[in-house]
């Protein structure tokens, strides 16, 4: 049984969030303060962290690093409210790997846990992957191919990058930071300010044939690759 | 006998003088004549006195020299002559027998010429009062003229004045109207100076890029070209005067420009038949130029119009009455501006006061229905839920009571949503963080939405975006509001089979963004007030359930935009529906 932290210091939905949980069968602990969940963390076994980034005694952020020094790849998803956009990116920046906001559909707070395990395992697995699958979308890494339903898909040097990204990273959000310092590097810095261009590029040249809304924006964020599976 | 010879006299002055000559001698003849035939006739016989008879002649003489001196000496010698000839003897000869007779004869000459003399002075004299009489009479006349013409203008300055106060301290007060009888007053009073037409020219008072122009009408003053529509605005920005000469504009063959010649004052004289003079109107308390006076004038040396022009160059010694009281139409003028605009101002403020409060009221009901109807439902069903001792007895029921605790939930999350940013938008609190972003990407971000992602459930939305469309800076997650927020007016208020158009082309310097549907479009009257906080166009759409809105979305919308340096407004089309759209400019 997979074991969840849940760090939220409000009663009801933490009550919430642990019901929903138990009932998915995972295994909950609770952590009303940032204290608790590191005591918790340092005593117990967990699988992943949903983490609320506004706590009573100490910050979200800090928790986070707290975590993540001990457990360089344990999943840590924020679960915070819409505001707090820059500490929501510093979060993921820095130590979280996806963020939902409050209020949140339930169902959609599970599929981004069940996100997270998929990872997890295919991280675990540990073998350098040589494609990737989602739907009718197919990538070859060693080759640098990229198939729709079959048929070959042109894209660019920068196109594909940004593809490799964002797949190699499915189910997560990919800040902008991160891709920028991937895709550009530090070559053409004002290149960067045209991200959404060719994401939109790039979604006309897979999603189109495809028939599939795989790249989701994140505003002011970064980019999620999900497939619809 | 002088009537006969007025009457010659304007033939026979220059050139027959001679003729003339010939009269006075016949004249003279004949009146000698007169005297010497019954002289002649009766000396023998009735033994006439010599002495009476010289007495006659003299008498005769007396009588020509009052009207003519030369015809007076021509009879005295003729008389002579005639008398020596005719009556003293030896008769018909001109010798003289007697000394004493000579004598005679030389006495009444000297007595005749004397005589004549007088007369002759006292003619003279008599022409010189006369003339002087005239010329007295003549510049009486032109006084009483001038007068006359000087009474009737005060008798229409007088009215003028009056006409001024009776519009200025009118109680129903249009400044339009004021300023053109203004310049109707200033045309009428001063056109006996040369000046031809008035016109004003203000600033628009409600903020509009035009200007507002009051002139006095008529046919006297020609339009105002766009050039010196120029000239006014510079005048209006400098604030010195300007005269513009009325030459016809060059046309220049070789550029192909229109150009005129601008004369400054320091040049003024040039003009020699009509000049356009601009004068700027200074507030009471000096410095901000509220209006331009514009005099269109007919150069004249009256020296009023001198007086008035010295006041157009701004010189503040001038004299003369018209002068003053053209001063003095100019500062009616000021003051009826001023009073306009504080009014203006005041109803301003008044309706501001008015709208916020209203909007106060407005909010308060609204805040309180918008609040209150959710938490009644959620309430409700929660309760309902609550009492129920085995959930899945009713598993139906149970369903929809959750599901409506969860709408109505996403509903009040949206409000809150919207009050916040209104709330931000008033407060000038909205910060849009830019980047380039492609519209389509805009649009996808908005259909993403989570509520937007049940609510567009079954509805076909049509994307027509065109390669062409540049990416605009923005900031997506507003955009992306405005976006979902018409799209979502658009899913409430029409029927469920009827499509969504959101569509997306290029303009000049912006993008145009449109949602269109075909529902029952917007009332035209009401196409300005949807835009306002909390205000919903009372009507049930038929086939379409909860139509009501929170009154709030589209005042977001218009905040946002509008934040974004765009306008964004609703028209209806032409096959039925509404369409909104708006424009985001292009930073290039």
């Amino acid at each position: 049984m997979k074991k969840i932290l849940v760090v939220e210091d409000r009663d009801t939905t933490m009550r919430q969030l642990k019901q929903n949980l138990e009932r998915e069968r995972y295994e909950v602990y609770t952590a009303q303060r940032g204290r608790e969940a590191l005591d918790i963390i340092a005593h117990h076994h967990v699988d992943l962290v949903l983490l609320d980034l506004k706590l009573p005694d100490m910050s979200g952020l800090c928790v986070c690093n707290e975590f993540r020094s001990v457990y360089p790849t344990l999943p840590i998803i924020i679960v915070s409210v819409k505001t707090g956009e820059r500490e929501k990116v510093s979060a993921l920046e820095q130590c979280a790997d996806d963020y939902v906001a409050k209020p949140f559909y339930m169902s959609e707070l599970l599929q981004r846990i069940k996100n997270q395990f998929r990872l997890a395992a295919r991280m675990r697995a540990g073998a350098e992957r040589r494609s990737f699958k989602a739907g009718p979308l197919e990538v070859n890494f060693a080759e640098r191919q990229v198939k729709v339903n079959g048929e070959d898909i042109n894209l660019t040097y920068t196109e594909y990058e940004l593809l490799y990204v964002l797949v190699t990273n499915a189910g997560r959000t990919v800040t902008y930071e991160i891709i920028y310092s991937q895709v550009w590097e530090d070559e053409d810095i004002s290149e960067r300010k045209n991200i959404h261009v060719y994401v939109n590029r790039l979604r006309k040249k897979i999603e189109t044939p495809a028939g599939c809304h795989f790249i989701h924006n994140e505003p002011k964020i970064g980019y999620r690759f999900q497939s619809s599976e | 006998m002088h009537w006969f010879r007025y009457a010659l006299m304007p033939r026979l002055r220059h050139r027959e003088w001679w003729k003339l000559l010939l009269i006075d001698i016949l004249v003279a003849i004949l009146f000698v004549a007169i005297v010497t035939v019954p002289a002649y006739l009766l000396h023998p016989r009735a033994r006439v006195a010599l002495a009476t008879v010289l007495l006659v002649y003299l008498i005769i003489v007396l009588l020509l020299a009052r009207k003519s001196t030369r015809v007076a000496i021509l009879a005295a010698v003729l008389a002579c002559l005639a008398f020596d000839f005719f009556l003293l003897a030896p008769i018909y000869s001109f010798w003289l027998a007697d000394w004493q007779d000579a004598l005679d004869l030389c006495v009444f000459l000297v007595v005749a010429s004397l005589a004549n003399w007088i007369f002759a002075q006292h003619r003279k004299l008599v022409k010189q009062t006369k003339q002087l009489n005239d010329l007295e009479n003549i510049r009486f006349e032109e006084r009483l003229q001038e007068q006359k013409t000087e009474v009737n203008r005060r008798d229409d300055e007088f009215r003028a004045v009056y006409d001024v106060i009776r519009y200025v301290t009118r109680e129903q007060k249009d400044l339009k109207e004021q300023l053109r009888q203004m310049a109707q007053t200033v045309a009428g009073t001063f056109y006996f100076c040369g000046i031809r037409g008035c016109a004003f020219y203000l600033l628009d008072p409600d903020g509009a890029a035009s200007m507002w122009t009051v002139s006095s009408g008529g046919n006297n003053m020609p339009e105002l070209s766009p050039g010196d529509e120029a000239s006014v605005r510079w005048v209006m920005k400098h604030g010195q005067s300007l005269t513009l000469p009325d030459l016809p504009l060059v046309s220049h063959t070789k550029s192909s420009y229109l150009r005129r010649v601008v004369i400054n004052n320091a040049d003024s004289e040039l003009c020699e038949h009509k000049c356009t003079y601009l004068m700027p109107l200074f507030s009471g308390s000096g410095g901000q130029t509220l209006a331009v006076m514009r005099l269109y004038v007919q150069e004249t040396s009256h020296v009023e119009l001198t007086a008035i022009k010295s006041i157009l160059r701004g010189e503040t010694d001038f004299t003369g009455i018209h002068a003053e009281l053209f001063s003095h139409l100019c500062d009616q003028t000021v003051f009826m501006i001023e009073q306009s605009l504080i009014e203006r101002a005041l109803n301003l403020r008044q309706e501001l006061q008015r709208r916020a409060e209203e909007l106060h009221t407005a909010i308060i009901s609204s805040v309180s229905h918008d609040f209150n109807t959710p938490l009644t439902l959620i309430r409700g069903a929660a309760s309902g839920l609550l009492n129920q001792v085995h959930p899945w007895e009713d598993e139906a029921a149970y369903r929809i009571a959750l599901q409506d605790i969860v709408s109505e939930t996403e509903w009040l999350e949206r409000i809150v949503d919207r009050m916040l940013a209104l709330s931000r938008i008033d407060h000038n609190a909205l910060t849009p963080e830019w980047e380039l972003y492609p519209i389509e990407e805009v649009v996808l971000l908005a259909l993403d939405e989570g509520h937007l992602r049940s609510l567009k459930q079954g509805r076909r939305i049509e994307r027509t975006i065109p390669d062409g469309v540049p990416a605009v800076e923005l900031d997506p997650v507003l955009i992306a509001q405005v976006l979902a927020n018409l799209i979502e007016n658009a899913i409430r208020h029409t029927p469920p089979e009827s499509p969504i158009e959101v569509s997306a082309q290029a303009a000049k310097n912006e993008v145009l963004v449109s949602v269109a549907d075909r529902g029952p479009g917007i009332p035209r009257s009401e196409m300005e007030r949807i835009f306002e906080p909390f205000y919903r166009i009372q009507r049930q759409v038929e086939g379409v359930g909860a139509a009501q809105g929170s009154g709030l979305g589209l005042a977001v919308c218009r905040g946002y935009v509008k934040a974004h340096g765009g306008r964004i407004w609703v028209d209806n089309r032409e096959n039925g529906g509404a369409i909104f759209q708006f424009t985001l400019p292009i930073n290039t």
